[in-house]
C-alpha cells in the first residue's frame, strides 16, 4: 500500500491502540499459557524434571520418544501452543513421550560439566524412561545442542538406544557460513578458561540477537497489524516472547567446554572429542538415524548439520530438509505436516 | 502533538503505571519505540535527510537505550567523544587506589578503550555502506511504498552486518575487546580476593571450593540412587521370575 507518513501514522496508532486495549484487559486477556499438553513428572534431580506426557486415547507405539533440548532457551518451544506442538503430534500418532527440563543453574551449578550432562544427567534420565516404559532400548530425539549430547550419549551407550532423530544439530561446527563460529575459533584458550560463574542468559540472547541484528531486533516490532488482527497471532507472538525472554542461564563449566570443545576446535567432527576421558567416535552409532535439518537456519546452517552423513553408516542414515529456520522447522504449521509424517514413517 | 496522540501517549503511560503484567508493559515499550524508529525513518526517507543513524549497531540492540541510568564515569569510559575532558579525568582518578595497586587493570583499560573505538569505527562504516546498499535498493525498485522502504531498510542493514562481521579485522577487533573485559573481570576479582582477605571475609576461592563439594555431593548422591533403583528393579524382576 503506498501511503503517505500522514497515513502510516495514524495505521500504526489505530493498531497500537488495539493493542493497548488488548494488554488493558489483562484479568481477560491473561498471558497466555505455554508448554500446557499434560504431563507427569516422573523424575527430578537438582534442577532437572524429567517428565511423560499423558497418553491420548489412541493405540499406542511400542517405544517411547525421550526428547532432548539445548540447555539454551526453555524446552516449552516444542509444546509452544496446540497447533504447533510437536509433543501433541507424536501423542496424536500415539507416541509415549517423555521429555527432559534441564532447568534454571544457579551458582551452585557452575561446575557442572558436558560429562555431567551426558553421562550424568541424560544418562539417569535414559535409564527412567526404560524402567517406566519397560522397554531395553528407546527412541531418542534430540534438538540442536541436545541433539549434540543425543549423538554423544549414542555413541558411549549405544545398548539404550533403538533409532536417534537429530533435529537441526550441528555436527560439522566449522562449516561455512557459521557466524557464531567466526567469532569463537579467534578467543583465546585463556579467555575461555579463566571465567568463573554461569553465562548469564541475557548474554545469551543478545549473542543471537546479533546474528541477525536488524531483523530480530526491529523488524519482528514493524509486523503489528498483522499481530491484532486476529487473537491467536498476538497469542502466539507472546508465547514466543515469553520464551525468548525467559531462557536459563548456561552452567559455566558447561559452557565453557562446548566453546572450547565445538565452537573453537571443532573436535566432535574432528573425532578427537573425549568426554570424561572416553572417545566419542560417532562411527560407534549401529543403530537407525535421522537428520532433520532447516533448509533457512542462520544458527546451525545446513552444512553443519549434513556433516553427519560423514559419520554414519550409509544404510542406517537418513536426511531429511525442511523448508525453515531453527526454530521454524519445527513450530511453523507449513512443515509440521511433513515432519510428523516423515517422522512417523521412519520412527515405525 | 495533536489530540489523538494526546490521548494514545496518555493511555500509553497509564498503562504504564497500572497493574497490567510486566511483560504486557515491555511488549509495549518495544512496540512504541520501534514505531518511533520507522516513523523517523520513513520521515527521513520523504524528505531526503542523511539515513546512517538508522543503522546504528549498538542502539539496534539496546545498547543505547536508558543511557542516563548509568554512572557518569561507567558512560564516560564508553565515549570515546570525551577523552580529554578534564572532568571525566578527574572521576577517572577515583581509580587511582586500585590502579596502582593492580597496574595490568590500566593496562586493560587503555586497550579497552581502544577497541572500543575500533569497534565505533566499524560501527560507523557498517551504517555508511548500508545506506549505500539501502540507495541502490531505492533506485533500482519500482515499489516506493513504506512496506518497501522497510523491506530495503532491512536488506541492507542485514547485508552490511554480513559483510562487516565477517571480515578479519572486525572478528579479530572484537575478539581482542571481548579478551580485554576479560582480563578485567580477572582484575576485578583478584581484588576482590584481596579485599575479602583483608576483611576476613570468604575467599572467592573458599566458595568455588563449597560449590564444586555441593556439584560432587549432588552427583554421587544421584548416582547412589540410580545403582540402587537399578538393582532393586533387579531384584524385582528376579523375585517376579520366581514366583
Amino acid at each position: 500500500m503506498n501511503c503517505s507518513n500522514n497515513q502510516y501514522d495514524d495505521i500504526w496508532q489505530d493498531d497500537f491502540v488495539l493493542l493497548m486495549d488488548y494488554f488493558s484487559e489483562s484479568n481477560k486477556n491473561p498471558p497466555p499459557t505455554v508448554g500446557a499438553t499434560p504431563k507427569e513428572l516422573i523424575y527430578s534431580e537438582n534442577k532437572l524434571r524429567l517428565f511423560r506426557y499423558k497418553a491420548l486415547d489412541v493405540k499406542q507405539k511400542r517405544t517411547p520418544i525421550l526428547i532432548t533440548y539445548a540447555l539454551v532457551n526453555r524446552p516449552f518451544i516444542i509444546d509452544l501452543e496446540p497447533k504447533r506442538s510437536l509433543v501433541l503430534r507424536l501423542l496424536e500418532q500415539g507416541y509415549p513421550v517423555y521429555l527432559i527440563d534441564w532447568g534454571y543453574p544457579d551458582s551452585t551449578d557452575c561446575f557442572t560439566g558436558l560429562n555431567d550432562y551426558i553421562n550424568g544427567y541424560l544418562y539417569r534420565c535414559v535409564q527412567h524412561v526404560k524402567r517406566d516404559s519397560k522397554k531395553k532400548k528407546i527412541d531418542l530425539l534430540g534438538i540442536c545442542q541436545g541433539g549434540v549430547f543425543s549423538l554423544c550419549y549414542n555413541a558411549l551407550h549405544p545398548a539404550d538406544i533403538r533409532k536417534l532423530v537429530t533435529l537441526v544439530t550441528p555436527v560439522d561446527f566449522h562449516a561455512d557460513d557459521n557466524l557464531l563460529k567466526d567469532w569463537a575459533t579467534g578467543i583465546s584458550q585463556e579467555a575461555l578458561t579463566q571465567q568463573t560463574g554461569n553465562v548469564p542468559s541475557l548474554l545469551i540472547n543478545q549473542l543471537f540477537k546479533t546474528l541477525k541484528p536488524f531483523q530480530l531486533s526491529r523488524d519482528k516490532y514493524r509486523q503489528l497489524k498483522h499481530l491484532v488482527s486476529k487473537k491467536e497471532n498476538l497469542e502466539t507472538f507472546l508465547r514466543m516472547e515469553q520464551w525468548l525472554n525467559n531462557g536459563p542461564d548456561l552452567a559455566g563449566l558447561a559452557a565453557n567446554e562446548f566453546m572450547d570443545d565445538f565452537y573453537k576446535h571443532n573436535r566432535l567432527h574432528r573425532k578427537t572429542l573425549t568426554i570424561n576421558k572416553k572417545n566419542i567416535r560417532l562411527e560407534r552409532i549401529k543403530n537407525p538415524v535421522l537428520n532433520i535439518l532447516a533448509t533457512r537456519d542462520h544458527i546451525v546452517p545446513p552444512s553443519a548439520t549434513k556433516a553427519l552423513s560423514e559419520h554414519i553408516k550409509p544404510a542406517l542414515y537418513q536426511e531429511l530438509s525442511l523448508n525453515g529456520g531453527h526454530i521454524g522447522a519445527f513450530t511453523s504449521l507449513k512443515t509440521q505436516q511433513k515432519l510428523i509424517t516423515e517422522l512417523v514413517k521412519w520412527l515405525g | 502533538m495533536n489530540a489523538k496522540e494526546h490521548n494514545i501517549f496518555e493511555q500509553f503511560n497509564g498503562l504504564l503505571q497500572s497493574n497490567i503484567p510486566d511483560e504486557y508493559k515491555d511488549i509495549l515499550q518495544n512496540f512504541q519505540q520501534q514505531g518511533a524508529f520507522y516513523q523517523q525513518l520513513l520521515q527521513n526517507i520523504e524528505s531526503g535527510d542523511d539515513l546512517s543513524s538508522f543503522w546504528e549497531l549498538p542502539n539496534s540492540l539496546g545498547f543505547s537505550i536508558n543511557q542516563q541510568a548509568q554512572a557518569e564515569w561507567l558512560r564516560s569510559t564508553f565515549d570515546t567523544n570525551d577523552l580529554q575532558n578534564p572532568s571525566i579525568s578527574a572521576q577517572a582518578n577515583s581509580f587511582d587506589p586500585f590502579i596502582k595497586a593492580f597496574p595490568q587493570i590500566k593496562g586493560a583499560l587503555e586497550t579497552l578503550h581502544v577497541k572500543i573505538t575500533d569497534m565505533t569505527n566499524f560501527h560507523s562504516e557498517l551504517s555508511q555502506l548500508a545506506m549505500q546498499k539501502f540507495q541502490v535498493l531505492h533506485d533500482e525498485g519500482d515499489d516506493l511504498s513504506n512496506e518497501q522502504h522497510c523491506v530495503n531498510w532491512l536488506k541492507a542493514g542485514e547485508d552490511a552486518f554480513a559483510e562487516v562481521s565477517q571480515r578479519d579485522d572486525y572478528i579479530q577487533t572484537q575478539n581482542e575487546l571481548i579478551e580485554t573485559l576479560g582480563e578485567i573481570k580477572n582484575s576485578q576479582s583478584t581484588l576482590i580476593e584481596q579485599l575479602s582477605k583483608t576483611w576476613g571475609l570468604p575467599s572467592q576461592q573458599s566458595l568455588q571450593d563449597l560449590q564444586k563439594g555441593l556439584h560432587q555431593l549432588r552427583i554421587e548422591f544421584a548416582e547412589y540412587k540410580e545403582k540402587t533403583e537399578t538393582t532393586i528393579n533387579q531384584l524385582k524382576t528376579t523375585v517376579r521370575k520366581l514366583s
